[in-house]
This record gives structure tokens, C-alpha cells and sequence, in this order.
């Protein structure tokens, strides 16, 4: 790893530790985490909860910071959502569509991170896996930041009446993704329906 | 919100005093040592020094040997074979159109030219026209008048960091790159006449440089964003050339003195095939599918790879999905198959459309062509659990 990614990390680490002061940065503790009311998961370790992002949706629970492990929420995503939100108000992003196959559900997972910064990201592995009661799609994916760090991330998402259930699991490739690989692996196996 | 907007607005206010500022006039550069170090040029070639060293241990480098010889190649045909040793070109993987070379000698090609150049011709002009800004030393003019303007540059930068607007990280200090390679139109018309000299001069054929220009004007006014298409005659990071049909006009004219020359056609599809499919990939993650579809409908009067133009058109009008664009998407597919070139991912994808249509026996077939042809597909899985289901 480039001391210069070390050092961004350490800073995204250390902002994270302040932030973690301010209101709605939350311990979440192990347990049943239960998603906007429409399906739970169940933690086995500690993570720090970030509030519901308004724009994406999205609700982020991280170990060592975002840079480091970033475990991603979302739950009955409309038709036309997106997955980032940019101050580019005329910038052109990948939008979900109701009537979308799990093909294209990951392609939209894909091209949303490469727009989020994932360089050349890439799906390496995918394959039907249930989403609780639903049938579900579960997806690897690898790619690099800009500066050259690789990335891996795992998830799963379904549809239930075409709204989008999905969880994305991000991080380095050498040390990170590995070090929470059983707790995540474990929590998308935890998925229950409400 | 208001804060952000006061904050662009302080710092674009401090740009516009600067741009008042009277410019010098400095000769070409007339060999290929490194500036004496007392001068403000050595200031900024280790700026540009540390750009380029960030740059090498990026992802966004392609570094394929055969593509990276090519285009080296076609660099020092264009500009020489002395000028050449101090060049060093790089190639970026990103989908906008764009090229630039900085006074150290570090010159960027982003993938998104390589897609748009249509031969060999119209990549040596852009070439050439770059190698004319960095040869008559036009970022060194721009780096005084930003120093002369009271540091502007670090003023710009506080205030857009202040306003929390990212910038792009490797591609190196976005504000400082806009004002170095933003160069008014006295500037480009100097290099185009430059980089047409010296692309004539290697031989290609001259109608190719308003070819280029001229393309991207097509484009850009097919282009879904209306930024990008006002993007057309006036400067920014990703459009630091103002393109006017004025200056398609002028390089039709220079044209005209000329003999034929080699257009290159082969050499630039043979050297970039192996890309394509990546770099179409990455163009449609814009989400600009006026653009995009301009681009591949272009690609298709070629002739070449249609196998692979078809099945991304099919791809980029099913992300569309406008009325009528699933069904075009399948007889996208449908197409895209016939031919040799073909990749296997064309047989799923029609699969799909197939079972979308609820064409269950054609969709079963396509299936399995798409897993005889790719049997370690990383998403065999699904497909087999979509033939164990019927369909």
C-alpha cells in the first residue's frame, strides 16, 4: 500500500473518530439491524451506523472508517433511483428501473461505483442467492481507486413488487476486505424480511 | 447552498481580474533541457514533475506494451524523432475526449480520444496540435499571468475547497490544469496551424485534422447534457478547446494545399480492437446515450467489429429504456450475433431479451450458445438457474 493511500486512510480514519462525536453517528451494536422497516440482518460485531443518507438512501456502517469497510444499506428503491448523488446538477448517472433482470441490477451496482470512483470495476463473480424469502442475485466485484488502490466489494440484491432491496460491502483489497470478509459474509446470510 | 454559490462566485471573481492581465511573449522551446532552476519554468515543471509521479502509480494508466508502443510510435512520427526523447506519453483510461501535454513533457492521451479518432490521421493531428502548445510553451505564458495575479491559482483552489467541491485527485489540480491548458482561441488557432504542419509533414492526410474537430462537433450536438453541448465553443477542464466551425473552416482550407496522405485506418482499429469493448463499456457509464449512440452509430458506417457495436447499442438502449428501445434492444441483439466478432455476453444478453419477451425456446437457446461459448462465465450460475427454471 503507497504511504500516500496510508495517509488518506489515516485522515478519513481520524475524521471519521471526530465525526463520530456529532449527533446521528451511531454505534450500531451486535444484534438485529433492521433496514428502513423492510428486512433486518443481524450483526455480530460492533460497527459505527452512519445516518440514512436522504438523497441515495443508503445507510452505511463502517468498522475502520468509510475508506477502509464500507457495508451499504438500502431498501425498496423506487424506479429511476440512484445510488449516487452528485452537485453536478446536470451530471448523467446511472438510474435503477423497476423491470430491470438481476443482469442489469448488477450492471446498475457496477457503473455506480465507477461513477462513485471505482476505476475499471468490474463484476467477477455472480449467482442466484435468496434475499430472505425473495429471489436474489449476489454479486463480487473488483476494481481500484484513482490513485491505484485495489478494491473489492461483495453484496446481494432482489426485487420485491419491483422495488430494490441491496447491500454492498467495499473495501481495499489487501488487508481490509478480508478482515471483516466472515462478519459480512454472516450478515448477508442473516437477511430476514420484516 | 448560498455560502457555495458566494464561495464560486469570490474565487471566479479573482479568475476574471487575472485573465485581464497582460500576457508575455515567450520564445519556443528550442531544446530538451530542463529550465534553468532559478527560473518560475523550473517552478513549474516540478509541479508538473509531481502530477506526472502520481500519475504512474495510478489505476487510470493503461499499460498495455503493444497499445502504449503504438501510440508512441504515431507521437514521434508527428513530432520527430529528436523532439520525441523528451515525450513521455501516457495513456489514461478515462471516457471524455481529451489530450494535453504538459511543459515537463508529460503527454496524457485519455482512451476517450482513442474511441472517437476514427483512423490513425486524426489521432496524429490531436497529437500534433498538443505538441504545438507544449513546443511554443503556452502553459509557461498562463503559469506568469497566474503568478502575476497575486498566486490565483492557490486563491481559486481555497475558495472552491472552501465552497467543498471535489476535485478530480490524479488528474492533478483541477482549477490549476483549466487555467493552464484553458488557451484562448489565439492560442489553438496557433497550434492547429502548428500540429497541421507537422502532421502533413509526417505524411497523413490533411483533410483528416478538420475530420476530428468536426466529429466532435457531430457529437457533442447529439449529446443528452446541455452542458456538454454548450460546451461547444466555449472553454472548461473537459473542453479546453473551442470548437467552432470556424476552425473546422480554417483546417479545410489548410487542406486544400496539400496532397493526399495516409489516413491510417487499420493501424488505429487493429491497435485499439482489443479495447473496445472496455472503452464503450466505459463511455456508457456517463449516461450521455445521445453521445454514446452518436459515437457507436459512427462506428457502425465503418463497417468494422459490428458484432460488438451492435450488442453495446442493444446494451445502451436497454439502459435507456424509452419507448420502443427494449424491442430495438433485442433486434440489437439479434444482429449483433450473426456476426464473427460477436462476444459471448451478446448470446446472454438476448437470452434475456428473449425472456423478457416471454420467447422461452429462443431464450433456452441463446443460453446455452452463451455458456458453450463461455463456460467460465462469471455469472454461469445465473444462467444455469435460469435454464433449470425453463426459462
Amino acid at each position: 500500500m503507497q504511504i500516500s493511500h496510508l495517509r488518506a486512510c489515516a485522515s478519513i480514519a481520524s475524521a471519521a473518530f471526530v465525526m463520530s462525536a456529532c449527533a446521528g453517528i451511531q454505534p450500531a451494536k451486535p444484534g438485529p439491524f433492521v433496514v428502513d422497516g423492510e428486512y433486518r440482518v443481524t450483526l455480530g460485531e460492533t460497527w459505527t451506523a452512519y445516518p440514512r443518507d436522504r438523497r441515495t438512501q443508503l445507510r452505511t456502517l463502517t468498522i475502520d472508517g468509510k475508506a477502509l469497510n464500507s457495508l451499504s444499506f438500502a431498501a425498496s428503491l423506487d424506479d429511476g433511483h440512484m445510488l449516487i448523488h452528485t452537485y453536478a446538477r446536470d451530471k448523467l448517472i446511472p438510474r435503477y428501473r423497476a423491470d430491470m433482470t438481476m443482469t442489469e441490477i448488477v450492471a446498475f451496482v457496477r457503473d455506480s461505483l465507477s461513477v462513485g470512483g471505482m476505476n475499471d470495476a468490474r463484476l467477477v463473480a455472480v449467482r442466484p442467492e435468496m434475499f430472505g424469502t425473495l429471489d436474489g442475485v449476489r454479486f463480487d466485484i473488483e476494481g481500484a481507486t484513482q490513485r491505484g488502490l485495489k478494491m473489492s466489494g461483495t453484496g446481494k440484491a432482489a426485487k420485491e413488487d419491483g422495488k430494490l432491496h441491496l447491500i454492498v460491502y467495499t473495501a481495499p483489497s489487501e488487508y481490509y476486505f478480508s478482515l471483516h470478509e466472515e462478519e459480512v459474509e454472516a450478515i448477508l446470510d442473516s437477511v430476514t424480511l420484516q | 447552498m448560498m455560502a457555495w454559490i458566494r464561495s464560486i462566485a469570490f474565487a471566479a471573481a479573482g479568475v476574471l481580474a487575472m485573465s485581464a492581465c497582460a500576457s508575455s511573449d515567450i520564445a519556443p522551446r528550442d531544446d530538451l533541457d530542463r529550465p534553468d532552476v532559478a527560473s518560475d519554468e523550473a517552478g513549474l515543471w516540478m509541479v508538473m514533475d509531481k502530477a506526472e509521479r502520481d500519475l504512474q502509480g495510478s489505476s487510470v494508466v493503461v499499460r498495455d506494451e503493444a497499445l502504449n508502443a503504438y501510440l508512441r510510435n504515431v507521437t514521434c512520427r508527428v513530432v520527430g524523432e529528436t523532439e520525441c526523447e523528451g515525450v513521455r506519453v501516457y495513456i489514461v483510461e478515462q471516457p471524455y475526449f481529451n489530450a494535453n501535454m504538459a511543459p515537463n513533457g508529460m503527454m496524457q492521451v485519455w482512451t476517450g480520444l482513442l474511441l472517437r479518432a476514427e483512423n490513425e490521421a486524426q489521432l496524429a493531428f490531436v497529437l500534433g496540435h498538443e505538441f504545438a502548445h507544449y513546443h511554443e510553451r503556452h502553459s509557461l505564458e498562463q503559469w506568469r499571468d497566474i503568478n502575476r495575479a497575486s498566486n490565483a491559482s492557490l486563491f481559486f483552489s481555497l475558495g472552491v475547497a472552501l465552497a467543498g467541491v471535489p476535485q478530480a485527485a490524479v488528474l492533478g489540480n483541477a482549477t490549476l490544469t483549466a487555467q493552464l491548458y484553458g488557451f484562448g482561441r489565439d492560442k489553438e488557432r496557433e497550434a492547429d496551424e502548428l500540429g497541421f504542419t507537422d502532421f502533413v509533414s509526417a505524411g497523413y492526410e490533411p483533410t483528416q485534422a478538420a475530420a476530428i474537430w468536426d466529429y466532435l462537433i457531430a457529437e457533442t450536438e447529439a449529446s443528452d447534457s446541455r452542458r456538454r453541448q454548450r460546451q461547444i465553443a466555449r472553454s472548461s477542464i473537459f473542453s479546453s478547446h473551442p470548437l467552432t466551425a470556424e476552425r473546422v473552416e480554417t483546417l479545410q482550407a489548410y487542406a486544400e494545399g496539400y496532397p493526399s496522405g495516409e489516413r491510417g485506418e487499420g493501424a488505429l482499429a487493429a491497435a485499439t480492437a482489443p479495447f473496445l469493448a472496455q472503452w464503450l463499456k466505459d463511455d456508457l457509464v456517463l449516461r450521455d446515450f445521445g453521445a454514446h449512440l452518436h459515437l457507436i452509430d459512427h462506428k457502425i458506417r465503418t463497417g468494422r467489429n459490428l458484432g460488438l457495436l451492435h450488442y453495446r447499442r442493444g446494451i445502451a438502449l436497454q439502459a435507456r429504456r424509452d419507448e420502443g428501445d427494449l424491442a430495438d434492444a433485442l433486434a440489437e441483439f439479434e444482429v449483433s450475433v450473426i456476426h464473427p466478432d460477436a462476444p459471448p455476453v451478446a448470446w446472454r444478453a438476448l437470452g434475456e431479451a428473449y425472456r423478457r419477451a416471454g420467447r422461452k425456446a429462443e431464450a433456452q437457446a441463446a443460453f446455452i450458445m452463451y455458456l458453450d461459448l463461455a463456460p467460465n462465465a462469471p455469472d454461469r450460475l445465473m444462467v444455469e438457474s435460469y435454464l433449470d427454471e425453463g426459462v
